[in-house]
């Protein structure tokens, strides 16, 4: 899901949260006659998973309407993402939750290669950030043969992304080779920030002047993580040439600008004063963070 | 039987399948105790969970075959201080192949109970899962519970904390967990019989559980990591010799990205209050107290530092957080250390301390279970020369 359609999709929430609190609230009895039959206004039934109480401690077999609404493939795909996420907000319940959650992660194992795509995905998302197992196989099968994949590549390696343990390395390498998808190519660049044998990987894009200049900006990240040295050094030669990007030049002088790491490079009175010189460069960026270098300096 | 060959790409399954194999014939069950050494080449590469879950599934088959003693600890160490409900369960049903029972057991047991609560979870030891199981009848916590139902009166202690847990103002457990936890409160309250008192009768002895050694055996003499570099929080370079040779040492071994609470996070926290209490007993500059990281390609000096210095610990000469400047396996060889890899990061560690003499030979080593400052301490000052 876009930022665009993640917002709209909240702002209708929040809309009809308020409509509930309001005088249009379902009292919970009949909530809960509406969602026990299995068919009706989806739109009703919506409204009553909304209404339904999940705080008070005699809550439970709320709880379980709403597993039991989830996990029904013949809900229409709003009301079982109503009831997931009505049962997401309710997992931070803490110990009022945990009678329930062995059952509530089961059921999400269970339709997490449910044929809605949406379902799919926020469900995946629940059991990633769980750092569930066959979620993470799940996932992984998906990047090794796309043919079988259950959300887009950049998604499974975002997803992977909540688990440092994971062994997700070798095939996100893989997966950087071989797609062109930028959006892809981004999220595995973020990945493997977490993954020292990739140092030599950054090191690479970073210099190579025809990869993009996101590519470029996120391997400076990568490599700053990974070896600090390393990136003083190749940050240093790309703010001198100017050749280069200005964008890219401009990330990496707030890296020497910022990170605790490089007060040498900044008591370089050379370096310095090539970072002057940029204070009068037609780019807005780089310009600004040499300034924000000199200020710095200064201090 | 002979052990095959197992190594980090060896599936799953495959290994899986031997395990099957060794169920169907307890006599060969010695052999699984090697499977669960976190070195063990078989984890080389491998992701935590499918560590975890291959560790699980070994553990789990000790129900039926019955418990060598020598997997005793790693049981131990699983209910004390395992974070993934598969294991931990896997390491209550093994309990119950036993034949001589940890004399903490039943404290064990409701400390991994207490842990697991909020993270529960349906498990299933049938077969290896590489997928989840139909509505698996049982979940950690039920195993837990379980094991202490089959302990039976020799689990009287428990039973104050199992009635509370029914207390109608409590809550936090499932239907499923609150039958089990009747059935296990039947049991443990039955009069013992005549034969169970004696605990050699029974069949269920109690033994300690071991996590310090005495020793100079254990460890590989033949690694010298006399000159072998190393980095501290702040940058400086040092090798082996230079910083651990000269006074007896304290080592403990840990990495900044580890997800489980009860050990890295605690171990250097229980590091920094050992500095305390060197420096409350004179021993300050007498003694060195250090961390090495098992991940010495990310834990660099500015993250040992943060790392240490929000735990409590004050870095000075004597006192550091170290990494390898290059490889970590001569340390690992040189002090045997149960830590395994997968393709990033750790993929799984024991908890382990060492204390060496002023001469950089390893006299205690304390692993798997949690230790305390005081027996570290009273290690420590047997090294110090007189």
């Amino acid at each position: 899901m876009n930022v665009t359609d993640y917002r709209k999709l909240y702002e209708a929430q929040i809309a009809r949260r308020a409509d509930l609190a309001g005088d249009t609230a379902i009292p919970e009895v009949r909530a809960r006659e509406t969602l026990s039959v299995s068919s009706g206004d989806p739109e009703a039934r919506i409204r009553a998973i909304e209404s339904l109480p999940l705080t008070a401690t005699e809550s439970g077999s709320n709880i379980s309407l709403l597993l039991a609404t989830l996990h029904n493939p013949e809900e229409p795909a709003a009301v079982r993402a109503a009831a997931l996420h009505a049962l997401k907000a309710a997992s931070f319940l803490g110990p009022r939750f945990a009678p329930y959650r062995a059952e509530y992660l089961q059921t999400l194992r269970d339709i997490a290669t449910d044929v809605e795509p949406q379902l799919r995905e926020d469900v995946l998302e629940v059991l990633a950030i769980e750092k569930d197992a066959y979620a993470q196989d799940l996932l992984m099968r998906g990047l090794k043969e796309p043919q079988s994949a259950l959300v887009p590549p950049a998604k499974a390696i975002q997803l992977l992304g909540y688990d440092v343990h994971a062994d997700f390395a070798p095939v996100v390498r893989d997966v950087l080779r071989r797609e062109s998808d930028a959006a892809t190519k981004e999220e595995a660049l973020r990945l493997l920030a977490a993954d020292p044998a990739s140092e030599g990987l950054f090191a690479d894009l970073l210099k190579d002047k025809l990869q993009p200049t996101p590519i470029r900006a996120l391997s400076a990240t990568g490599l700053q993580s990974l070896n600090p040295q390393s990136f003083e050094k190749a940050a240093r030669e790309i703010i001198a040439d100017e050749s280069e990007d200005d964008d890219l030049r401009a990330t990496c002088l707030g890296a020497l600008t910022h990170i605790r790491d490089y007060q040498k490079t900044r008591d370089d009175p050379d370096f310095v004063q090539q970072v002057k010189k940029l204070e009068s460069t037609p780019s807005i960026n780089l310009r600004s963070s040499a300034e924000r270098f000199i200020q710095m300096q200064s201090k | 039987m002979n052990v095959p060959a197992f190594g980090g790409g060896t599936p799953a399954d495959e290994i899986a399948a031997y395990i099957d194999t060794v169920r169907r014939t307890p006599a060969q069950r010695d052999a699984l105790v090697g499977l669960l050494a976190e070195q063990s080449p078989v984890y080389a590469g491998r992701s935590t969970n499918e560590a975890e879950r291959l560790r699980g599934y070994v553990l789990a088959s000790f129900e039926t075959t019955g418990l060598p003693p020598a997997a005793l600890a790693y049981v131990c160490e699983e209910l004390e201080s395992g974070q993934n409900p598969y294991t931990v369960a896997a390491a209550a049903k093994a309990i119950r192949g036993a034949d001589i029972v940890p004399d903490r057991l039943v404290s064990l047991l409701l400390r991994a109970i207490d842990r697991i609560r909020p993270a529960d979870d349906a498990v299933s030891f049938d077969s290896y899962p590489s997928a989840p199981s139909h509505r698996p009848p049982t979940t950690a916590l039920m195993e837990l519970i379980r094991t202490l139902a089959w302990l039976g009166p020799r689990a009287g202690a428990s039973l104050d904390t199992m009635e509370s847990m029914l207390e109608s103002h409590t809550i936090g457990f499932s239907a499923a967990v609150q039958a089990e936890i009747k059935h296990a409160i039947n049991a443990v309250s039955r009069p013992e019989a005549p034969a169970a008192r004696s605990c050699c009768a029974s069949g269920r002895r109690a033994a300690p559980v071991e996590h310090a050694t005495t020793l100079s055996s254990v460890t590989s003499a033949e690694e010298n990591v006399e000159n072998l570099e190393l980095q501290d929080q702040n940058g400086a370079l040092v090798t082996f010799g230079e910083f651990f040779y000269g006074r007896p040492s304290i080592i403990t071994f840990f990495y900044t990205r580890c997800m489980n609470p009860d050990k890295c996070s605690l171990t250097i926290t229980k590091l920094a209050r050992l500095q305390g209490k060197v420096s409350e007993q004179d021993l300050k500059g007498q003694i060195n107290v250090a961390g090495v990281t098992y991940d010495p390609a990310f834990d660099l000096p500015q993250r040992l530092h943060a790392y240490g210095a929000d735990r409590g610990m004050i870095f000075d000469d004597r006192t550091r957080l170290l990494r390898t400047t290059g490889p970590f396996e001569p340390l690992q060889r040189r002090f045997d250390l149960g830590v395994g890899f997968g393709s990033v990061t750790v993929n799984r560690h024991r908890l382990e301390l060492v204390v060496l003499d002023d001469v950089g030979r390893a006299t205690s080593m304390f692993t798997r279970m949690l230790w305390h400052e005081d027996e570290v301490l009273d290690a420590a000052r047997a090294a110090t020369p007189l």
